[in-house]
């Protein structure tokens, strides 16, 4: 393997680690000191350094030194995320509905005692942004959540918004608890809502308002008046309106703060088919055609349906997320529940004006199960595991900005500890899920799986069976110089490992030998019941898609740099 | 189907954006009521030419309308927008109407929403007969190889909405339960959010 070019990651930058082997990158992946106040002026200062190093390595505009600038401050020889085999992971969701989105009708509580008697640790409340919800909502529901908090204190229950991006689809906002949260979600929401500035009359290429409103969340940590703001860009592939570039400038315009997207969307009961009693509707509502005009034209037809449940950009080997993390970029993915109203539910919408209550009120039992809904409760069928040294509020949020995350469907596993490292010829202790680590050039690098398999039924009543476990692989090439790339033709299925039955847990380890160039590996896993010829997953068919005969989990990648 | 440089096409530009496509011909059937001229083929366009994309309509007319100007001004009413003729070197008008009029002629892009034969399809039909029956060229599947003797469901209001590529008029269809392939495009796809925003 050859490089072609003099890579940023091989500087050796001296940025005072002073907390050595410990995991996170300083100022931006997980930084273990965040609780710490000086951390934040600490973080400033850093990403100023990036800058800087991005700048020197020749890199192109501002907004992509930034990004190249935080990749290089990991540095050669240099760890994050270092792998401990102790690292505990936490269930999640983090695109959860309720009454007080125009188009759902669960109160706070009835979706946070499902999401527990679902095995969910934490979860997200993110009811669409919009002029009523920023106006009346925020104020009604933020009682309700602190209320729900005092009464199942062992859930993390975080306040956020489904954001309309500006020129794009939905994101996740979320922050932890403190005294600003409110404030700064309803200034976030009256100023950068994609529907707040068309009700405002703002029209015309908004794109700059997303940028701005990232910038925005970033400015909140410095200042201090939240430790940690995280976006999630939501069902990206859905209408072809993320375009590639988009989702490069909000990751490069506030690196610490957007940090992934929904590599599988909610809604995966919508294809649940009629024959079955269910919606007969698209896999995650993913059934249109590309029929809005803003679209990103060049998305193939395909990237409008899910694959095995997941988003086209998150299931294809050399799609879009490749094209991500070939430039180094973290940019991490996960599956929620979306949940709106939920699969043979009895209850249908309150009777209010959503306009004028701010909430549709009350929901409504009817008595018998609604079998047109497409959604699941929380951590009924999708769940988003997060490692985490302290089950806090901020820790889950470092956790995901550090990308130590797995996006899993149907239980198909319970838990995954990966460790890559390099014992003969690069850091021997090694890196986990969302990190990196180092190799000499010419040495090998090896990845240990473990993975636990279900150790009981999932929500259909179903003992899931992983059958294989994929291996995935691709050099990191640097920045692209088409910010609207959206392949990358060096990623491949490195190994398929097959899975065995009656053992509860399994080893795999694979070698990468002789490594030249900086690469990436990550992993899928399926229960191996839809697959093609190469492996890959099928396009899940409009109006016949069982959710339950059709499971995949994607752990995020870890990155090794060639020194 | 190629497009006939003699063919009279006009090009529009809708001032709704988010027109809908019963609306859209109901705006261009007006206009022609009466004016001894059809709408035959019906495409929509993107023109993305600014930073904010536009949708450009293209209406291949059945033959010369008794008044072409009056008709024409009829059309530009019933849009709310621009409406620019084939073959004419109308500089004034600009954006979408002219890239849905060039796009049209060429048959490069365009997603037809009325069309030969389109009328007379309902429920399930082979490709072979879509192919013979209407203005289609070709049934294009994905994810799924696609023969003559496959069975497409297009519903029973046959909703069909092929797109101009590379000159040709293709129908692009997916698996559907049952069996049967289904249009890619369908009638009703789910709204998000109550449709709003």
């Amino acid at each position: 393997m050859s490089h072609d070019h003099d890579h940023p990651h091989h500087h050796d930058h001296d940025h005072g680690h002073s907390h050595g082997a410990v995991s996170g990158v300083e100022g931006t992946w997980a930084d273990p000191q965040a609780d710490d106040p000086l951390s934040v002026s600490r973080r400033a200062f850093l990403a100023t350094t990036a800058v800087v190093a991005g700048a020197a390595a020749g890199l192109g505009s501002a907004v992509g030194g930034v990004g190249q600038g935080v990749a290089a401050a990991a540095g050669a020889g240099t760890t994050a995320n270092a792998w401990t085999g102790r690292t505990r992971y936490y269930a999640g969701d983090h695109h959860i509905h309720t009454k007080y989105s125009p188009d759902a009708q669960y109160d706070v509580a009835t979706q946070i005692i499902k999401g527990r008697q679902y095995g969910l640790d934490w979860m997200v409340i993110t009811d669409h942004g919009g002029v009523a919800h920023q106006k009346l909502s925020i104020d009604k529901i933020t009682p309700e959540i602190e209320k729900v908090r005092r009464q199942y204190a062992g859930t993390m229950i975080y306040q956020g918004l489904e954001w309309n991006i500006p020129g794009a689809e939905h994101a996740t906002v979320m922050l932890p608890p403190g005294s600003a949260t409110v404030d700064i979600l309803k200034a976030f929401e009256a100023g950068y809502d994609g529907s707040a500035l068309a009700a405002k009359g703002v029209t015309g290429n908004v794109e700059p308002y997303a940028i701005d409103a990232l910038k925005y969340l970033d400015n909140q940590v410095r200042n201090r008046r939240t430790e940690i703001a995280l976006m999630f860009a939501n069902h990206p592939s859905r209408q072809g309106i993320d375009s590639p570039h988009e989702i490069r400038n909000w990751r490069d315009a506030a690196p610490q703060v957007a940090v992934g997207m929904e590599g599988a969307p909610g809604h995966q009961a919508a294809g649940i088919p009629t024959s079955q009693g269910g919606p007969g509707s698209g896999r995650g509502y993913y059934d249109n055609a590309g029929a809005n005009p803003t679209r990103f034209l060049p998305y193939p037809p395909e990237s409008y349906r899910t694959f095995g449940g997941f988003d086209w950009m998150t299931a294809t080997v050399g799609g879009l997320w490749d094209s991500l993390l070939a430039e180094g970029k973290p940019w991490w993915v996960t599956a929620t529940s979306d949940s709106h109203r939920v699969f043979r539910d009895t209850r249908i919408q309150g009777p209010l004006d959503f306009n004028a209550n701010g909430t549709k009120g009350d929901a409504v039992d009817t008595g018998r199960p609604i079998t047109q809904y497409g959604d699941f409760w929380p951590g009924q069928y999708s769940s988003t595991l997060v490692g985490s040294d302290s089950r806090s509020y901020v820790g889950i949020m470092q956790g995901l900005q550090a990308g130590k995350v797995v996006a899993v469907h149907g239980r198909i596993i319970e838990a995954l500890d990966v460790r890559v490292r390099s014992a003969k010829d690069g850091d021997p202790q090694g890196a986990t899920l969302g990190g990196r680590t180092w190799v000499r050039r010419g040495g090998d690098v090896t990845v240990t799986i473990t993975v636990k398999v279900a150790g009981g039924a999932n929500a259909n009543g179903d003992v899931p069976k992983l059958a294989k476990v994929d291996v995935i692989s691709g050099p990191v090439t640097g920045a692209a110089s088409d910010r609207d790339v959206f392949t990358a033709p060096e990623t491949a299925v490195v190994k398929t490992f097959e899975v065995g039955r009656g053992r509860a847990q399994w080893t795999f380890e694979h070698t990468f030998t002789n490594v030249e160039r900086s690469f990436y590996v990550r992993l899928r896993g399926s229960d191996g019941n839809q697959l093609d010829a190469a492996g890959n997953p099928l396009m899940d068919v409009v109006g016949d898609a069982n959710p339950w005969e059709d499971l995949w989990f994607y752990a995020n990648p870890v990155f090794v740099d060639a020194v | 189907m190629t497009a006939s440089l003699t063919a009279l096409w006009w090009g529009g530009a809708p001032a709704d954006d988010q027109i809908a496509d019963a609306h859209l011909l109901a705006a261009v059937d007006e206009a022609l009521s009466g004016s001894g001229a059809e709408a035959e083929l019906v495409c929509t366009h993107v023109d993305s030419s600014a930073p904010a994309p536009r949708v450009g309509v293209s209406v291949r007319l059945t033959g010369e309308p008794a008044d072409p100007a009056a008709t024409r001004s009829a059309l530009a009413r019933a849009l709310a927008g621009p409406v620019v003729a084939g073959g004419t070197e109308d500089a004034e008008v600009a954006g979408a109407a002219r890239t849905a009029l060039r796009e049209a002629g060429a048959g490069e892009a365009g997603r037809a929403i009325r069309f030969p034969g389109s009328a007379s399809i309902t429920g399930r039909v082979s490709v072979a007969d879509l192919i013979a029956a209407t203005a289609i060229d070709q049934v294009v599947g994905i994810g799924v190889e696609s023969a003559g003797t496959d069975v497409v469901d297009t519903g029973p209001n046959g909703f069909l909405r092929p797109r101009f590529s590379g000159g040709r008029l293709a129908l692009l269809v997916e698996r559907a339960a049952g069996g049967v392939l289904q249009p890619f495009e369908i009638e009703n796809p789910h709204e998000c959010c109550e449709g709003g925003h």
